[in-house]
């Protein structure tokens, strides 16, 4: 496993694409406090072209809630381009017959799953973390991190989003022939679990939810409201990983 | 050293497999499988190499059961398939590492086997370049000694000579003869009958997923006469059945 996870280093450097999302997830993390840093410069300088439109303007106060609700507008189009990106991490070896010479060559396929799934939820951990950090360190930098309540345990709820959402993708990885099959099934999966946490009644046992971290930050939400959540996107997670094993090691290679 | 009792193995939707197909290879065979197109060779030699999963019979390589104990058969096993299917951005050197990596194959011994196969065929230089810049042949040289590195007792080779430059036909099979002659064994598809002929010790031959004849090269060619005839021969006799 471990000769498979350095193969996999390998591969995401040279093809670039740890050099792209981590371009990705950087920009997002300045992006983040830049933003609301921006807002009152930009109001003023629009305030002009507003006025003659009906609309006043008046002078903005921005904070680190600013940046963070920036975060978490932010976060969710991050997720979908690492998702995109990585989307095809086990198709394209499908189609090139990559994996035929491995598995001949005493790696059992659980190895070879166990070390792409690691270093997919270990990629999408880091490129949180270093979103989140340059966010959470910008924030510090210009204002206080302390207005935000349960800052940390929100931070985690939509971490374990994203691992739920590349649970998600690997278990369409193990079922389908090609990347576009893998992509209209986690989106497919994520959209119907997010229209149906439209219901009141359904919301509270969502992963769908995780994603509403300000909640948690203007405190108008505890962290008790999301334990349900939490149960189920683990549970989901853990089912995608056991009916992946089962499904990749029925696979034709 | 490799056992086939009874295997079946057919594709959803499709009437293209193997039927009932009993082998046996011993130590110091060399096997020649041959067939025409879409006869069931590559099929049986995936179901040997455990890429596909058969209805079915039994596979014993080195006397266990291939379903059973799956990675045990792997260690004394090297499959290479007609297409060599590599990690393109991955240089050769790296390649070969990977692969002694996963069978965990010494540092010393993983230089001394890299630089004596690279020497065989003429690819030493060649290792440190990208896998993407190689030629056919090359990449086919490539994962012989990938699939050379644990020094396996069985060798499963799906149309081995297809892309390789003489020379590096002639040293593949002085590789071929030396396994056999130190207790390994050999099975491998080929449509190149005269090589099958000079090379192996046993044949057999299958027509539609069904094994038609099998035996010593003796047995199997009468005096007199050679593979190639045998072979029309029998694929025709047995398509009139």
């Amino acid at each position: 496993m471990k000769a498979f996870l350095k193969k996999e280093w390998m591969e995401w450097n040279r093809t670039g694409r740890s050099w792209i999302l981590l371009l990705v997830f950087v920009l997002f993390g300045i992006m983040n406090p830049a933003l609301a840093k921006l807002t009152p410069w930009l109001m003023e300088a629009l305030s002009d072209s507003l006025a003659d439109t009906g609309l006043v303007t008046t002078a903005v106060q921005v904070d680190a809630m600013t940046s963070w609700a920036q975060f978490y507008k932010n976060i969710p189009m991050g997720l979908i381009i690492f998702i995109l990106i990585v989307g095809g991490n086990f198709t394209a070896e499908y189609e090139k017959g990559t994996l035929i010479p491995v598995v001949t060559k005493g790696l059992s396929r659980q190895s070879v799953l166990a070390a792409k799934a690691v270093f997919l939820y270990g990629s999408w951990t880091v490129l949180y973390a270093v979103c989140f950090g340059i966010t959470y360190g910008y924030n510090a930098y210009f204002w206080d991190n302390g207005i935000a309540g349960n800052l940390f345990f929100a931070t985690a709820c939509t971490w374990l989003f994203g691992v739920w959402a590349v649970a998600l993708m690997i278990f369409f990885s193990a079922v389908s022939k090609s990347s576009f099959q893998v992509l209209l099934g986690t989106g497919g999966a994520a959209l119907g679990v997010y229209l149906l946490s439209m219901f009141p009644k359904l919301d509270s046992f969502l992963p769908a939810r995780l994603l509403r971290g300000m909640e948690l930050l203007q405190r108008a939400k505890s962290p008790e409201d999301y334990y349900a959540n939490i149960a189920a996107a683990g549970l989901m997670v853990l089912l995608c990983m056991i009916l992946s094993v089962g499904c990749f090691n029925r696979k034709q290679l | 050293m490799l056992i086939i009792n009874h295997l079946t193995k057919h594709y959803k939707g499709s009437s293209k497999g193997i039927s009932d197909l009993n082998l046996h290879v011993r130590p110091g065979d060399i096997y020649a499988f041959i067939g025409h197109n879409g006869a069931g060779k590559t099929t049986t030699l995936k179901c040997i190499a455990g890429i596909h999963d058969y209805e079915t019979g039994e596979i014993r390589i080195g006397g266990r059961n291939l379903r059973e104990a799956p990675l045990a058969c792997k260690q004394v096993t090297a499959y290479i398939p007609d297409n060599p299917d590599l990690y393109e951005y991955l240089t050769g050197i790296q390649y070969l590492n990977f692969i002694a990596d996963i069978f965990k194959v010494s540092a010393e011994d993983r230089k001394e086997r890299i630089q004596r196969y690279g020497d065989e065929f003429e690819i030493t230089a060649s290792l440190g370049d990208l896998i993407s810049s190689y030629s056919h042949g090359m990449k086919q040289k490539l994962a012989i000694i990938s699939a050379m590195l644990h020094e396996p007792k069985l060798l499963i080779l799906d149309e081995p000579f297809v892309g390789l430059d003489p020379k590096a036909a002639v040293v593949l099979k002085g590789m071929m003869r030396k396994l056999c002659d130190s207790g390994g064994a050999i099975f491998f598809s080929t449509h190149v009958l005269e090589v099958a002929e000079k090379l192996c010790n046993k044949v057999a031959m299958v027509k539609d997923g069904r094994l038609v004849a099998s035996g010593s090269m003796e047995e199997v060619v009468e005096q007199g006469r050679t593979l190639e005839s045998i072979f029309m021969e029998v694929v025709n006799d047995a398509g009139t059945d």
